[in-house]
């Protein structure tokens, strides 16, 4: 299992458009690292570099990562679908619940790897530019410096198992969906109408995945352990729900191609 | 050594929308063989190949591969099986090799050069290192048998595996079937559309039609191989079938616009020859045809075909 998540990885880190991403994330760091100096000098604003990460993070939180989600698994499934490459693993002794597993083991090591590179690049340039600061004030709230770190990394670490079970929910669509181009257009209209929908009926936001990528804002700035509890409930419900879904469909489907 | 049974199919039915696309089929291949899958464009033979490797599902019947039942066991049943299903897919933005390096990962304790021996076999060392989406045709195919042959294999299911290769080509990958049946004691299902390839390969076959085996033994109890079929080109076509017709190693007769086709016992070709010479008969050509299992087939599949539509009235 171990040797098959690294093959799925080693995949990943073959091909051009992770490094793409790679690239957007470093550009659009820059963009922010600009934005938030701009800021500070002209707005009076008074970010740190202990703030730095999670400014950057609401840069990419929303749009970039989910999409770099579906591009992986549309890579990583529908893609080898398509061409034929999905069965080889299947003609050795890998069971199909075995492929689709190791194959989001994977994703979530190269998202891991991702949200890595951004908190890095958060502290690193933050602090090479605006020094690590006094107090942590993000959103007109500030915190002791340690209180800072800590939910910088909760916001982080939450993002990840949202945005694998967010995974999931495309994993379920490349099972059912062939083709990887309708995957990725399918992927994409939930991902906006979801975000979308956050604004415009709050009500309905709870029960949305997409509401729980960035959770700095749901959890800082009125911290209660239900509110976390059920949170967590949502995002679970998603990525258990739509895998064990894929998972039977994947395993009844014949293998056509 | 005793004969193990490698393959073991019974009853298999699949259908796809309602349409019967195998339909019934038993077969059995034995260790050491070399098993021809002879069909037509469309038969089945990627359908059956593809559910003895369990990537589709049958209807009905069972598949057993070393003797372990796929539907049960299939990660037991595979362990010693190397297999292509129709043109050999790899990531083709990946080397050769490294495809070959990511599929030897999934394999328990592989040697260490056995990537860099399987690529020596099939003549693709020197282009491993170029990524797959560079390939021909035919060198898919040579990577898909090296894959197929990383574990090891006891048995080795292939389909069509001289598709798109030259003649060459060809006769490369029938000779390292050969070899490695004869070497390795590798035991090989293949299937193909071209007779004269089972005739060179294997010791069994099957001939699929329609979805159902219409023939199955050991080729050389297939092929009758006790006539030969001879082409005759004369101007004087009818003066020589009344001299040869009554001559008694002549079986029987055929007339075409251009030519006669004489059917005859074995080694008597010098004999019909003579006897048209000695009565006066130019002959421009006398060409011999390989026909026996090509023939066997066409027959078959008309008498199957004839068959169908006396059940359909
Ligand atoms: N996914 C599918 N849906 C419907 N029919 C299918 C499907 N796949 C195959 N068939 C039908 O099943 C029959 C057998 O196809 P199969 O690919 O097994 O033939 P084959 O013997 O491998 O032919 P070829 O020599 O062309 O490779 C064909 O009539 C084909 O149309
Ligand atoms: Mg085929």
């Amino acid at each position: 299992m171990t040797r098959l998540i690294m093959n799925e990885v080693i995949k990943i880190f073959h091909q051009k458009k992770v490094y793409i991403f790679f690239a957007i994330l470093f550009i659009i760091s820059l963009f922010n690292l600009a934005g938030t100096a701009i800021t500070n000098r002209y707005l009076s604003g008074n970010n740190y570099g202990q703030t730095f990460p999670l400014i950057l993070f609401d840069g990419v939180s929303n749009i970039i990562i989910p999409m770099f989600v579906i591009v992986l698994i549309t890579s990583l499934f529908s893609d080898e679908y398509a061409d034929g490459s999905l069965k080889l693993p299947l003609l050795r002794k890998v069971s199909r619940n075995q492929l689709l597993l190791s194959k989001m083991g994977a994703i979530g090591i190269v998202v891991l790897i991702f949200l890595l590179v951004l908190l890095i690049l958060g502290y690193g340039l933050g602090i090479s530019f605006f020094g690590w600061g006094d107090q942590f004030v993000l959103k007109s709230k500030s915190f002791e410096p340690y209180e800072g770190v800590m939910l910088t990394l909760f916001t982080y670490g939450i993002s990840l198992i949202s945005y694998l079970s967010f995974g999931m929910m495309i994993l379920f669509l490349a099972v059912i969906i062939n083709n990887s181009a309708s995957v990725v257009a399918v992927s994409t209209g939930i991902l906006f109408t979801s975000l979308v929908s956050d604004y415009i009926i709050p009500k309905a936001a709870p029960y949305l995945i997409t509401n729980y990528f960035n959770t700095y804002r749901l959890f800082a700035l009125d911290f209660e352990f239900k509110k976390l509890l059920a949170g967590l409930i949502v995002i679970l419900t998603y990525g258990l729900g739509f895998y064990l879904t894929s998972i039977s469909i994947f395993n009844r489907k014949d293998i056509l191609i | 050594m005793s004969c193990k049974n490698m393959i073991e199919v019974r009853n298999l039915s699949k259908s796809f929308k309602g349409r019967k696309v195998i339909d019934d089929i038993s077969l059995s291949v034995d260790e050491g063989d070399v098993y021809g899958f002879l069909g037509s464009n469309g038969s089945g033979k990627t359908t059956t190949i593809r559910m003895l490797l369990n990537l589709i599902y049958p209807n009905k019947g069972t598949i057993k591969l070393n003797e372990y039942d796929i539907s049960r066991d299939f990660s037991k049943a595979i362990k010693r099986v190397g297999a292509i299903v129709e043109i050999p897919k790899f990531h083709s933005y990946l080397s050769g090799r490294k495809n070959l390096l990511l599929m030897a990962n999934l394999i328990d304790d592989i040697e260490k050069h056995k990537v860099d021996e399987v690529l020596e076999l099939v003549g693709l060392a020197d282009r491993a290192e170029d990524k797959v989406k560079t390939y021909s045709l035919g060198m898919r195919q040579r990577l898909g048998i090296a894959n197929a042959l990383l574990c090891n294999p006891r048995l080795v299911i292939l389909d069509e595996p001289t598709n798109g290769l030259d003649p060459q080509g060809m006769k490369e990958i029938r000779d390292l079937i050969c070899r490695l049946s004869s070497e390795n004691n590798i035991t090989f299902f293949i299937s193909t559309h071209l007779l004269h390839e089972v005739e060179q390969m294997c010791n069994k076959v099957a001939i699929l039609n329609h979805g159902k085996i219409i023939a199955q033994g050991k080729v050389e109890d297939l092929v009758n191989i006790d006539y030969e079929l001879v082409e005759i080109y004369t101007p004087l076509i009818d003066k020589a079938i009344s001299e040869i017709e009554n001559l008694d190693f002549v079986r029987n007769i055929k007339k075409s616009t251009k030519s006669i086709f004489v059917q005859i016992e074995k080694d008597h070709s010098i004999d019909l020859n003579r006897a048209l010479i000695n009565n006066n008969i130019d002959i421009k050509y006398l060409i011999p045809h390989n026909q026996s299992l090509e023939e066997y087939f066409i027959k078959l599949i008309n008498g199957s075909e004839e068959n169908d539509q006396t059940n359909n009235e």
